[in-house]
């Protein structure tokens, strides 16, 4: 205990990872145990406790044998001698780690006569939840494989009478396995959750290292770390942390969109449980729709897309659920200043079939009600997560998961004379997904699903008046979707992972329904069209490794898209690469390419959700990106850092953008302003580049984690009809945005955690002059003045806002840089009317 | 040892609270002060005035009110061969404010033929315009029909009315619509109304879709009472070019007071400056109903 506070302050001050234990002491490391009998597992675990480090040994340990020691205050290798006597276990110490092995034989490599397939899956000790990316792999060699996303794994490897497999995740203890290698086997595994006291170096290379893994351009997030990095007011939120990631940034202050490497929030493919979800946020932006309590693994790739992504142009967000914990019910809940959230889950069948059910609402509307002076008013959101599994067996599982949430902004009036009046603005989102794994084979595993997934925006007002007319006005924007998905993930060889496999959505797109009833003049008018489009995608991608220095990630897809007047057939070559120069130091390039289908019209930049989901059509074609990536990748295995430096170039062809005067949300009652709505009138197309360099340090493991990200980038659009033609800087264009991020762990129950944020300015057209404007009447001149801002073409640098030192979040961000773009944005359209229109001077006609 | 562990995490977690700063004043890069042309032609005008004004720059001195009105400016209009000179800036009691006007006959106005303007300043700004004078639109009918209707006590005779014209087909046409009605009544003043299309003065036409068709403009609703002695409508039909309707058409979308739509930027033929320098020609009906 004492040593146990000592270390506690020195590692006060941040600098954990240069505190290192000399290696050849721990063996001789005099430890008191307090506790002197009990099985080899719980002398073990107090032992490393103690001692400050950890052991790693394989479930094949007579861990549950009763023993005695008989000295209580000893060296550590005496402790082990006497907990393992009569056993032949070797000790082996990598810095703060022991490793325990039977003393066999060693492993050799015999002439093989054939290859055997070893598989099986892969779950989190305690809970039961099927781990995704652990990695599999022959310690000191390049041979393995990551788990596929539902925990499966298969290594098909030469026969041998011993054979040693490490699994290894971020964030868990590795498991090391020995065994006889002579028939296919299955081995199923569980890792213990691990919260580090000191860094892990198993012997040799680990495949986690980032430069081992052929993907670039892809950010992996332990929810872990999501649960603990903290977010505007305390709520932690997915989204807000991926803003901390290089070539990710927010648009605006405190808004949840993703802008990543100079593409927009409508070209983020989102998917939780391979569900594709549309408007990603709550309140008006500030919070993502994804619970934290229920997501098992979130993955972030913004290039070198692998072939089994398509549909959107610059990024691919995959969440996936957690199952629910197959052993025992837990519960977890959570008070925060916005929102508060619920979550359990537990077995319906242990270790067979478990539930997870996790909700959230807000209370803010019900604490701020009695302030609210007459009538009533309020917001409120809330969302819903659910899922149930079961487990048939090795061969076939079976999901269900569905996600439910809604935001609702209303106001709603009783006057005296008993006329009631109503208005509401709601959006939300449900998916539901049915997903059935089944194993063909020990090098096959196929996964299918049924997806159906539902957005609406909905703005409502309706008036009643005491004698008996009626009025409702209704808007609504929707999309439906059904998909069926078919994956294969074939293993031929450990130095193939094949996958294939196709997808086909059916969309129903209703992006502006009108319903209108009037009773006072009679009229009743329901309007809006119904798009109904089928996207589908059939890809094959192999991951291969030719030499132990080169992998290769080669891939296409093909795309295809139909809508009644007519379709569009793509296809889209992917190639990823990564060459070792060294165990810890490779080079990586990338190229993808990238269809887009959807269209999503924002009107405004502020962030509400007046989103407009539309198909491409003749008007708005699809659009497409290509984008060349290269970068270094190096871990520094020591101190458990890792450090990615990349450089991009993307091109997109066919970017929305909105033409002057556009209007996504219909104000007025008149049959004009409706019909302004029609959305195709809204938009044009035109081209974006987008090119920069990120670089990010980051620390996964150890009592002290976190990362430094750094982004140098442009992003510049061109539209034949908007700023003369000329090229501008996107409005989200920044150039500079460094993010630091630190969570330290003081206990096991207490975390602090703080990020600090700098980032240069956004674009910004600011009003510099105003003049008078006539406007000619059939029979006279008035005046009015008008507040404009000029055509100015851009020159580099200019416009743009002062840079920002953006605080660090912890109570409150300032929100002082977006004020200051608010007002001058909001003053581009005020309008005054110092002349008002005078009685005409009627000039005789000729 | 338990305080000092609070105090010590109590201090760190103030040192990471928020620091905000004000961004004020922003630097703008220079900017020159435009000047801003308003004029419209017609061979129907017995005058042709010039409007002149200069942008206001959000930073300069000025007080709010100021109208930037520029009264030192020389104005010449041509019609190719010939040139004439504005005289001096008058002020004008209508507009409140300054205009420069010249009688028509200096230069006659007539269908198809281009004017050029040109404005000059003392202290060196120049800003140039043309534009070419449609040809009138004769097909113009109005068609009208009305009732006798009895409300409150009060006898009234209610017309509704569209104008309809056809549409010179293969080229590109603009038009404009607007009615007043000149109404004599007893023991009351006379009255000169404008009539409304949609609830607005007046209605802009292109022919963009629909070249060489029959165009009707909006329904309109009027009523005669008792009272009335004599009515006279006049409803005109201007055939503008393309700069006069691109003009008041981005004039009209700033007017919204939507504030979820994106900004236009008003249109300017001006070479220069800001501003529009356009033109049309008239045809008037004028119907008596009484």
């Amino acid at each position: 205990m004492r040593t146990l506070r000592l270390l506690f302050w020195l590692l006060l001050i941040p600098m954990p990872w240069l505190y290192a234990q000399n290696t050849e002491d721990l063996l001789e490391k005099q430890i008191r145990l307090e506790k002197t009998t009990g099985t080899v597992q719980e002398i073990l675990q107090e032992l490393s406790q103690l001692g400050g480090f950890t052991f790693s040994y394989s479930n094949h340990l007579p861990l549950q044998k009763q023993v005695t020691i008989q000295r209580a205050e000893q060296s550590l290798r005496e402790h082990l001698a006497e907990v393992f006597a009569g056993e032949l276990i070797e000790y082996i110490v990598r810095n703060d780690k022991v490793l325990l092995r039977n003393k066999l034989n060693p492993q050799k490599g015999e002439p093989t006569k054939g290859k055997i397939t070893i598989s099986g899956y892969v779950r989190e000790k305690g809970s039961g939840e099927l781990l995704p990316g652990v990695n599999v792999y022959l310690p000191g060699s390049t041979t393995g494989t990551p788990t596929n996303q539902y925990g499966f794994y298969s290594l098909t490897l030469p026969e041998s009478d011993s054979l040693t497999l490490i699994f290894s995740f971020v964030g868990y203890q590795p498991e090391v396995h020995r065994f006889s290698l002579r028939q296919p086997r299955e081995l199923n595994v569980e890792l213990q959750a691990g919260t580090m006291l000191a860094e892990v170096e198993v012997q040799g290379s680990q495949p986690e290292q980032v430069s081992q893994s052929v993907q670039m351009s892809q950010i992996e997030l332990p929810v872990s770390q999501i649960r603990k990095v903290p977010a505007l007011l305390g709520e932690k939120d997915v989204l807000k942390v991926l803003q901390l990631m290089p070539g990710v940034q927010k648009g605006t202050e405190g808004s949840s969109g993703l802008y990543v490497r100079g593409g927009g929030p409508d070209q983020n493919l989102i998917i939780l449980d391979d569900a594709v979800v549309y408007n990603a946020s709550h309140l008006f932006g500030f919070f993502s729709l994804f619970n934290g309590d229920a997501l098992k693994s979130v993955e972030l790739t913004k290039g070198g897309f692998p072939a089994r992504y398509g549909g959107r142009l610059s990024s691919v967000l995959e969440m996936t659920m957690k199952e629910g914990n197959k052993e025992k019910l837990r519960g977890e809940g959570g008070i925060g200043l916005i929102s508060s959230r619920l979550t359990l889950e537990g077995p319906l069948r242990k270790n067979k079939s478990s539930f997870l059910v996790s909700g959230r609402r807000t209370y803010a509307d019900a604490l701020f009600r009695p302030f609210i002076p007459k009538g009533d008013a309020g917001y409120y959101f809330y969302d819903l997560n659910a899922k149930v599994n079961y487990d048939f067996g090795r061969r076939n599982k079976l999901y269900l998961s569905g996600y439910f949430g809604r935001d609702n902004l209303f106001t709603r009036k009783r006057y005296d004379d008993q006329s009631y009046q109503q208005a509401r603005l709601d959006w939300g989102n449900a998916t539901g997904t049915l997903r059935w794994n089944h194993l063909f084979s020990d090098k096959l595993f196929t996964n299918t699903s049924l997806i159906f997934t539902h957005y609406r925006l909905r703005t409502f007002e309706s008036a009643q008046e005491p004698d008996g007319s009626e009025y409702l006005r209704q808007y609504t924007s929707s999309i439906r979707d059904i998909s069926l998905k078919h994956d294969y993930d074939f293993f031929p060889t450990p130095k193939h992972f094949v996958k294939f496999g196709l997808i086909s959505t059916y969309h129903r797109f209703t992006p502006d329904a009108l319903v209108l009833k009037d009773t006072d003049v009679n009229e009743q008018r329901r309007q809006g069209e119904v798009i109904d489009v089928v996207e589908s995608g059939l890809y094959l991608e192999d991951t291969y490794k030719p030499w132990s220095r080169l992998k290769l990630n080669a891939g296409v897809r093909l795309s295809h898209f139909a809508r009644k007047k007519g379709g569009y057939v793509r296809g889209e070559p992917r190639l990823a690469a990564a060459y070792n120069f060294t165990d810890d130091l490779s080079l990586k390039a990338s190229y993808a390419q990238m269809n887009q289908y959807v269209h999503l019209l924002t009107g405004t930049g502020l962030g509400l959700p007046t989103d407009l989901w539309v198909p491409a059509t003749g008007e708005a074609p699809p659009q497409r990106s290509r984008q060349v990536a290269a970068g270094i990748a190096k871990d520094f295995p020591q101190k458990g850092l890792a450090l990615t430096l990349e450089g991009y170039y993307k091109k997109m062809d066919n970017v929305i953008g909105y033409r002057e005067g556009a209007n996504f949300l219909p104000i007025n009652n008149s049959a004009e302003s409706a019909n302004q709505v029609r959305w195709q009138h809204n938009v044009t197309s035109g081209q974006g580049w987008s090119y920069g360099t990120e670089m990010l340090l980051q620390k996964k493991e150890g009592r002290f984690t976190g990362w430094a990200a750094y982004t140098l980038s442009w992003t510049l659009l061109q539209f034949d009809e908007l700023n003369f033609g000329q090229k501008y800087f996107a409005r989200y264009d920044r150039r500079h945005d460094i993010s630091l991020v630190g969570i330290y762990e003081i206990s096991p129950r207490i975390t602090l955690s703080g990020t600090w944020v700098y980032g240069t300015g956004n674009a910004i057209t600011l009003p510099v002059a105003s003049f008078r404007v006539a406007e000619h009447f059939p029979s006279a001149l008035t005046l009015i003045e008008v507040r404009l801002p000029l055509p100015r073409p851009i020159t580099t640098g200019e416009k743009q806002l002062p840079d920002g030192r953006l605080p660090p979040t912890g109570p409150s961000p300032a929100v002082s840089q977006a004020k200051e773009a608010l007002r001058a944005n909001l003053g581009v359209w005020s309008l005054q009317r110092l002349q008002p229109a005078e009685p005409l001077l009627l000039l005789p006609p000729h | 040892m338990k305080l000092f562990k609070n105090s010590s995490l109590l201090a760190l977690a103030l040192l990471l609270l928020a620091c905000e700063k004000e961004v004020t004043s922003p630097k703008l890069a220079g900017y020159q002060s435009q000047l801003v042309i308003n004029a419209f032609i017609s061979p129907q005008d017995t005058l042709l005035r010039v409007l002149v004004h200069q942008s206001r720059t959000v930073t300069d001195d000025q007080p709010v009110y100021a109208s930037g009105a520029v009264t030192d400016a020389t104005i010449s209009l041509s019609d190719g061969q010939r040139t004439i000179r504005f005289p001096p800036a008058q002020s004008d009691s209508i507009l409140r404010g300054y205009v420069y006007q010249v009688r028509a006959e200096e230069l006659p106005i007539k269908a198809g033929h281009t004017y050029y303007l040109e404005v000059r300043t003392p202290d060196g700004r120049l800003a140039k315009a043309q534009c070419t004078v449609p040809v009138a639109n004769t097909t113009a009918e109005w068609v009208i029909d009305s009732t006798e209707v009895s409300e409150n006590g009060f006898n009234f005779k209610r017309y509704t009315g569209n104008l309809r014209w056809q549409d010179q087909a293969g080229e590109a046409n603009y038009y404009r619509i607007a009615a007043e009605a000149a109404i004599t009544q007893t023991n009351r003043r006379d009255l000169f109304i404008p009539l409304s299309w949609d609830g607005n003065y007046s209605a802009f036409f292109s022919d963009e879709r629909l070249d060489g068709s029959v165009f009707t403009s909006p329904t309109n609703t009027f009523s005669l009472n008792q009272l009335a002695t004599s009515a006279t409508l006049y409803v005109h039909l201007l055939t503008t070019d393309r700069s006069y309707f691109q003009y008041h058409r981005t004039l009209r979308s700033n007017e919204t007071g939507n504030p979820f739509v994106e900004p236009v930027l008003i249109y300017s033929n001006v070479e220069g400056g800001l501003g529009v320098f356009a033109a049309f020609n008239r045809t008037t009906l004028v119907l008596k109903l009484k």
